[in-house]
């Protein structure tokens, strides 16, 4: 009831707002969308996914956008957006409104008169089909939304090669079974004497405690040493595979991840995605695994010369990054 | 009235005049009527720019908002133009499709009032806010061709272009209940009753089998004549050396390698020889801060002596090797001499050579052997991981099928294995069949009268299309007929639960039920015996009870080989998961599949194939393969 209050006193306060020129108007609804359409199909295959997209930010930065673009011809598009996006964070109700209001205000624009949707409808017809379809199946399953990522302050482990120092830290709330079996594996000492096994342009993988062995790991992250934890259900998440995330490698057998055998992402990579599960991230010490994707390589892409983890020292208090910088 | 009488009469005059003075051009040339293109693979060819010679003329039709619209030779010329100066990369040139693509989405994208203006564009060109930027680009431009306004018409049909792209991205909803459907195709809970066919309930009778049915089967099955064969086998002497092992002895007399040597040798090796350090040394390697500087070590440090023994073990092998080299040299002596290990394999197989420690020389090493004249050595020292061995052939046999006499006794139980399960085959299936033909009769009726319907269908067909060829009329009613397969199927699965339980009385099967499970791929270690408990564990891996849909649907007959058992079951019910209970990773996982699906269906709408389609795009010239 609020919120529906709080849009129809942003729709009628839309006159008294400053005007913006309709360009700037459309400059800030294009940078108020989270996601573009690809500019060709080769790169349409993976687009931001739902799960790591704050919607509420994106609510909030579509209704400035609405309220700037007022009486433009960006209005009526940022009210889509909009309705789209309460759609996206679960607010169907105000979605819905929102839609009704874009086609009581607007009869005559193309979302409700061009045959842009499925089989010769309009985009209207398809949104307020595809809303009331959604309230219809949210009120005979309910469930609470998936949480967002959030970063932990503690604890953080440190993972000592003889190159450097490279400091993580988690995300509980999204991968807890994972953050949880690295600290135990940390305090079991499971990846002293490991070594780097693996570095590309993509990765750097380490912590196969078969390597400690001078044996070939295995390179799908199912360690066949004794003392290798049993593998753990994959915990998929809003995170994705960008460049500074940790990530466990996954059983090659069903979903599950290997539960020792970690890589660090060095590129942004989201073909990882749903592959393996991402629970962490580097707060400082980039570079120096920045310096292993740049050390001559083997074959099996091997790093020439050993690179071994000396030891992991846990953290519980929370340490704020040293270098926040990753790109 | 009057005034109004003279501009219309001076409106007609001039616009007749003007029609006499206009020179008569030809008419443009139509397109075809099939649509070339359209719809078709993409021309990837790189379009090839060339002014045309009538810039008026039509390249090519497409339709928009109900109306048909023309693209001329010209505009294609300036798009393409446009596109090659500001896009065309070498090695990825601007191809004929790509241009299509272009003028169409942009069309699309202007048709619905996303058409960037001259006011936004002005009040956002980047161009105007950096004028030193806009001073260099221009020079480089000017080299290029590409004048200011070439590059604000590129500027504002790309961003057009850009907004409907992303109103489609923007705007794809996906719906909990189509996550739910992907994810509960995984995750049914199935309850089943089913019949067993053990191959176990026919042994007994195999149990005394004549001497003919034996031949007869040892003739006739391949599987058994595999796993009876004689493998081929060798006899072999071969002497060994394992530096590593504790067992292996220096050679009498023999002179240490000096530091220097040793070291040349250990780094020769080191990946190899590292692998040596004993694991309870190996902390040492990653000393404290606070150790002892006298006693830190180094890889080679721990590895010296037996690197040194493995420098003067090495040797020996080289020596032993020449001297088994001497015509009817015995190995077992050489063996002896020079401190190594010795061992004679009496007509192993493959399998006998490998766990009478054949495998310390890897798994070429049988082949190797058995490649050898009898009599002869292998020619060099053989290497596999730390052992060093050489081999003689002694003898070989080659590899036979045995004569049944020889097998016998052996048939017996495989022969009561096959048969029973053969039997058990026949009989599920003969079941099945029962259960078929009892649809087929308690359905008769259902199912002729849908085959009348299509039939006197047909005939009314046949009669308004003026068809009396038999063979034309046979069609139509074999085409209304098959129409009719889905309805007839329908019939016959709401007969199949009945006639299940009546075949069961019949043959005096006695019918078990499942408790609700979920499906499982299958295990290949589940424990096999006759409980209950094996076969449901059976039954949860099956992808034929997977694709049950309908409560009283049957399955096929099942064959468990492991469990040597077959089954047909039969759905009892079906049951969707909890969308609520379902883990967020699912979710997330099903989610993000489902919004690759959509992202890549909202992209695809642009793409030459399918807006080419929806745009009925039709090419007035035929473009060059």
């Amino acid at each position: 009831m609020q919120s529906k209050l709080i849009i129809v006193l942003a729709v009628s306060c839309l006159s008294l707002v400053a005007q913006k020129t309709t360009g700037e108007s459309w400059k800030d609804v294009e940078n108020a969308l989270p996601r573009r359409g690809a500019t060709s199909l080769t790169n349409a295959a993976s687009p931001v996914p739902s799960a790591s997209i704050d919607w509420q930010k994106a609510n909030d930065r579509m209704t400035e956008a609405m309220i700037n673009a007022a009486d433009t011809p960006a209005e009526p598009w940022a009210m889509w957006y909009l309705a789209n996006f309460k759609f996206e964070s679960g607010e169907l109700d105000e979605s819905q409104n929102l839609l009704i209001s874009l086609q009581q205000r607007f009869p005559k624009h193309a979302l409700n008169t061009a045959r842009l949707g499925k089989n010769g409808r309009t985009l209207m017809q398809d949104a307020l089909d595809d809303v009331s379809e959604e309230q219809s199946f949210k009120k005979r399953h309910p469930r609470k939304p998936i949480p967002l990522p959030v970063l932990a302050d503690a604890p953080s482990a440190t993972i000592r090669f003889v190159s450097g120092d490279v400091t993580i830290r988690f995300f509980p709330n999204v991968a807890p079974k994972h953050a949880e079996r690295f600290l135990e594996n940390c305090h079991k000492g499971l990846y002293d004497g490991t070594r780097v096994t693996r570095v590309n342009d993509n990765t750097v993988t380490a912590g196969d405690p078969m390597s400690r062995e001078g044996m070939n790991p295995d390179p799908r992250g199912i360690s066949k040493a004794s003392d290798a934890p049993a593998s753990i259900p994959h915990e998929f998440s809003g995170l994705t595979h960008r460049r500074g995330m940790v990530s466990m490698l996954r059983n090659p057998v069903g979903n599950d991840s290997g539960a020792s055998t970690f890589c660090f992402i060095m590129k942004d990579f989201t073909a990882l995605d749903l592959q393996q599960t991402p629970f962490a991230e580097v707060v400082s010490g980039m570079e120096v695994l920045d310096a292993m994707t740049r050390m001559p390589r083997a074959q099996g892409e091997a790093p020439s010369s050993t690179i071994t983890i000396r030891a992991v020292a846990v953290n519980d208090k929370a340490v704020p990054p040293e270098t926040p910088e990753k790109k | 009235m009057s005034c109004s009488i003279r501009t219309a009469l001076a409106l007609v005059l001039s616009l007749t005049a003007a029609a006499q003075d206009a020179p008569k051009l030809p008419p443009p040339p139509k397109p075809p009527v099939a649509p070339v293109g359209a719809g078709g693979s993409a021309p990837f060819q790189p379009a090839r720019l060339e002014k045309p010679a009538q810039p008026d003329s039509i390249r090519a039709t497409y339709e928009l908002e109900g109306r048909t619209i023309n693209i001329t030779e010209g505009e294609y010329y300036d798009s393409l133009s446009m596109l090659q100066k500001l896009e065309g990369r070498t090695g990825n040139p601007v191809t004929d499709g790509r241009v299509y693509e272009h003028m169409l989405t942009f069309a699309e994208a202007r048709s619905v009032g996303l058409e960037v203006t001259d006011e936004e564009f002005a009040s956002t060109d980047p161009m105007r806010r950096n004028p030193a930027l806009a001073e260099q680009l221009k020079k480089r431009w000017e080299q290029e061709g590409i004048t200011p306004e070439l590059y604000a018409r590129y500027q504002k049909e790309t961003t057009t272009v850009q907004r409907i792209k992303d109103l489609y991205a923007n705007g794809m909803r996906v719906k909990s209940a189509d996550i739910f459907d992907a994810y509960a195709r995984d995750h049914y809970t199935y309850k089943l009753d089913y019949m067993t066919f053990p191959a176990s309930d026919h042994v007994a009778a195999l149990a005394n089998p004549t001497d003919e049915e034996l031949k007869k089967f040892w003739d006739d099955d391949r599987v058994i004549q595999n796993t009876l064969r004689v493998p081929m086998s060798i006899t072999a002497e071969i002497i060994w050396l394992d530096p590593s092992a504790q067992s292996a002895t220096l050679p009498e007399g023999a002179l240490k390698p000096t530091y220097e040597e040793t070291l040349a040798y250990y780094n020769r090796n080191r990946d190899r020889l590292n692998a040596l350090i004993p694991a309870q040394r190996r902390p040492e390697l990653y000393p404290s801060g606070k150790t002892d500087p006298s006693k830190l070590v180094s890889p080679f440090s721990i590895l010296r002596e037996t690197v040194e023994k493995e420098m003067l073990l090495s040797g020996a092998v080289r020596v032993a090797l020449i001297q088994a080299q001497a015509p009817n040299a015995d190995l077992k002596a050489i063996a002896a001499k020079n401190g190594l290990q010795f061992q004679r394999l009496d007509r192993v197989d493959r399998m006998g050579f490998a766990t009478a420690g054949g495998s310390r020389y890897g798994v070429q090493a049988f082949s190797a052997l058995f490649n050898l004249n009898p009599g002869t050595l292998l020619p060099d020292v053989s290497v596999e991981g730390q052992v060093q061995w050489i081999a003689r052939l002694v003898e070989k046999d080659q590899a036979r099928l045995p004569e049944f006499n020889e097998v016998k006794q052996k048939l017996i139980a495989p022969y009561a294995e096959a048969i029973s399960m053969k039997m058990a085959t026949d009989r599920a299936n003969e079941v099945r069949k029962l259960i078929d033909d009892l649809v087929a009769k308690s359905a008769k009726e259902e199912i002729d009268r849908i085959y009348a319907e299509a039939d006197a269908e047909a005939s009314r067909e046949a009669k308004e299309r003026n068809i009396a060829e038999p063979k034309e009329v046979e069609a139509i009613r074999t085409r209304a007929r098959t129409l009719r397969n889905s309805a007839i199927a329908d019939v016959q699965r709401k007969h199949m639960g009945k006639s299940f339980d009546q075949a069961a009385q019949m043959k005096g099967l006695k019918l078990e039920i499942t408790e609700p499970f979920g499906f499982e791929p299958p295990r290949t270690e589940r424990e096999i015996n006759n409980t209950v408990q094996s076969r449901q564990e059976f039954l949860k891996g099956s992808y034929q009870v997977r694709d049950l849909k309908d409560a009283g649907q049957v399955t096929a007959p099942m064959v468990d080989p492991a469990g040597k058992s077959l089954f047909i079951a039969r759905l009892i019910e079906r049951i969707e998961p909890n969308f609520s209970t379902m883990s967020d990773s699912d979710l997330v996982y099903f989610r993000t599949i489902a919004e690759r699906t959509a992202h890549y269906q909202s992209n695809y709408r642009w793409y030459y194939y399918e807006i080419s389609k929806r745009r009925n795009l039709v090419l007035a010239v035929a473009q060059p393969k």
